[in-house]
């Protein structure tokens, strides 16, 4: 009994602990779900439903005998639903990932996000504890490249493809007895109307590709005879094969091989319905927000060490949140803007947010307030991330101001719980 | 010289991985006004990998189509009496989601299904469990056979 009495104590003195971190410095999180930005959580297990079914039942167990569960979760896109359908499952889409139009960038990263969470009355001003809803979409606008290694190493292996399917075609019409230069032309028509057709080769290489099995078939039609014809297609295939391999090793080899750089542009709307003592009854539009974030990013992978994960990221925001009067009195008009550099399984930032106010208190005379961190994150293992910040956060919302400017310097362990198949 | 040494080498360090599966298939009678028809799918072990690749049917010696294989329409059966079908699934493993592994060590499994009309008629299984390579090429050859009645 007294061991209890101890673990009890124990449990107190954590919670305790976990409170008198308050206020936290929230890093800047441009490509967090909407929906938990403008709720405030940092959700560890999120729920991604991939076909529709999953999906009713995620929102299901949101809610037991009609009352919403805080600490739920969820992000989904159905534009990828039919990806998970039979005989789509497993093929290389390469528009998806290489074409520089809007609309399919659009459906790839588009994203709808839900989450619950308890509130409180320093998040939520005037309004009555209870449970928060929050809501948001993300939109990607431009989607930036996928990195020129990978493009290099995926056009080598599409020219590779391209030939060894028209000279496969070609080895198969030379085991006829009445083989002519005519089913030479016939191979070739084949392959250029099949590379055309092609989906796990991206539009933008097929032109390209088309004029390589033009000088492809000036080179067949210079071979004498077929006796010249079959020992060439012998030492050819092999080197073929050998080019396609090596370049699907190298991107197969490195851990995000579609990793994109070059200029990103997102845009995100999200909003709160707090549903006071949990009673739909009492539910309030508290805060809605819209922002944008371009971002820029640099890949500095390189091919010495293909498990090597580099970037830096330039990252700015611009950022509108409406509030509810009972919850802020003003509404915010946030800009900003981020470094980070990112390194394998450690990240280190810089970033600086200024925000204007609408409404402030008679005791304050400028609109005006900021907040920067310096942040270090450190992935220790896939669920167990190490945390410190350093810098200072904003003045308070327009009901309750902070010390301004106080230095914060804040130190943790995240721990997340994945499911068995991640 | 130097490329020709990089060709063998490259040769050498990727060596291509070819599976053939080789049967006789028995058309049965009832089926002799039916079209055939063939399907190949290749499902890797796990969901990081995405397939790529090209087919080739070549049967009778005659008749060359590559094509995406789904519900591929062939002749009718008993046109196919005595003929070889033989068919090549050209298959590149390319990595789209992010883990450590090298996704070219990724076994993929390799299936074609002869249908005549609504009906299965037979299903052939190839894999590349005991040598994965980024490119593995599956070679099914089929001899159409007549049912003796």
């Amino acid at each position: 009994m007294r061991k209890y009495y101890l673990f009890a104590a124990c449990l107190l003195c954590l919670s305790l602990s976990t409170q008198a971190q308050e206020p936290d410095l929230k890093p800047l999180e441009l490509t967090a779900s909407p929906a938990y930005i403008l709720l405030g959580v940092q959700p560890t297990n999120i729920q991604r439903p991939s076909t529709p079914r999953d999906f009713a039942a995620s929102l299901q167990s949101a809610a037991v005998n009609g009352v919403l569960q805080p600490n739920f979760a969820l992000e989904v896109n159905p534009f990828n639903w039919n990806k998970k359908a039979a005989g789509n499952q497993y093929s290389f889409i390469a528009n998806d990932y290489f074409s520089t139009d809007i609309l399919p960038a659009i459906k790839k990263n588009f994203a709808i996000s839900l989450a619950t969470s308890s509130t409180d009355t320093v998040k939520f001003g005037d309004l009555n504890k209870g449970t928060g809803l929050g809501y948001g979409l993300r939109v990607t606008l431009l989607p930036g490249t996928v990195n020129k290694r990978t493009t290099e190493d995926l056009h080598a292996w599409a020219t590779a493809e391209t030939k060894q399917l028209a000279l496969s075609l070609v080895d198969n019409l030379l085991n006829s007895p009445s083989f002519t230069y005519e089913d030479v032309q016939r191979a070739f028509d084949m392959a250029a109307a099949h590379t055309a057709e092609r989906k796990d080769i991206p539009d933008a290489m097929k032109a390209g590709l088309q004029n390589d099995l033009l000088s492809l078939k000036g080179k067949v039609a210079a071979l004498k005879d077929t006796a010249a014809l079959q020992s060439w297609l012998a030492t050819e295939e092999p080197a073929l094969d050998s080019m396609k391999a090596v370049a699907l090793d190298r991107i197969n080899k490195r851990r995000t091989p579609f990793a994109r750089e070059g200029f990103i542009l997102e845009a995100a709307y999200s909003g709160v319905i707090v549903l006071q003592n949990n009673n739909w009854d009492n539910a309030v539009y508290a805060k809605t927000g819209i922002w944008i974030t371009p971002s820029y990013r640099l890949d500095l992978s390189n091919d010495k060490d293909l498990k090597l994960v580099q970037s830096l990221d330039f990252l700015g925001i611009l950022r509108y949140i409406w509030n509810e009067h009972r919850v802020d009195p003003g509404n915010y008009l946030d800009f900003g803007a981020k470094a980070q550099f990112n390194r394998n399984d450690w990240n280190i930032g810089l970033e600086g947010v200024f925000r204007h106010a609408s409404e402030i208190p008679l005791t304050q005379s400028s609109h005006w307030t900021y907040s920067w961190a310096a942040n270090f994150s450190y992935t220790l293992q896939d669920n167990i991330t190490l945390r410190l910040s350093f810098g200072s956060q904003f003045d308070g919302n327009t009901r309750v101001y902070t010390k301004p400017n106080e230095i914060l310097a804040i130190g943790g362990i995240s721990f997340g719980l994945l499911g068995k198949g991640k | 010289m130097h490329d020709q040494y990089l060709k063998h080498h490259n040769a050498k360090r990727y060596p291509m991985a070819k599976f053939n599966l080789k049967d006789t298939l028995i058309l049965p009678v009832k089926y002799q006004n039916t079209k055939l028809y063939l399907t190949a799918n290749v499902v890797p072990d796990n969901t990081v990998i995405s397939i790529a690749g090209h087919s080739v049917i070549n049967c009778l010696q005659i008749e060359i189509a590559d094509v995406t294989f789904s519900d591929h329409p062939l002749d009718y059966a008993n046109k196919l009496y005595g003929a070889t079908l033989s068919v090549e699934v050209n298959v590149s493993k390319i990595k789209t989601g992010e883990s450590d592994d090298d996704g070219s060590k990724i076994p993929v499994s390799c299936s074609l299904i002869v249908d005549a009309g609504n009906d299965l008629l037979q299903e052939y299984q190839l894999d590349d469990k005991k040598t994965p390579t980024a490119n593995s090429r599956f070679f099914f050859t089929i001899a159409l056979k007549a049912e003796q009645a």
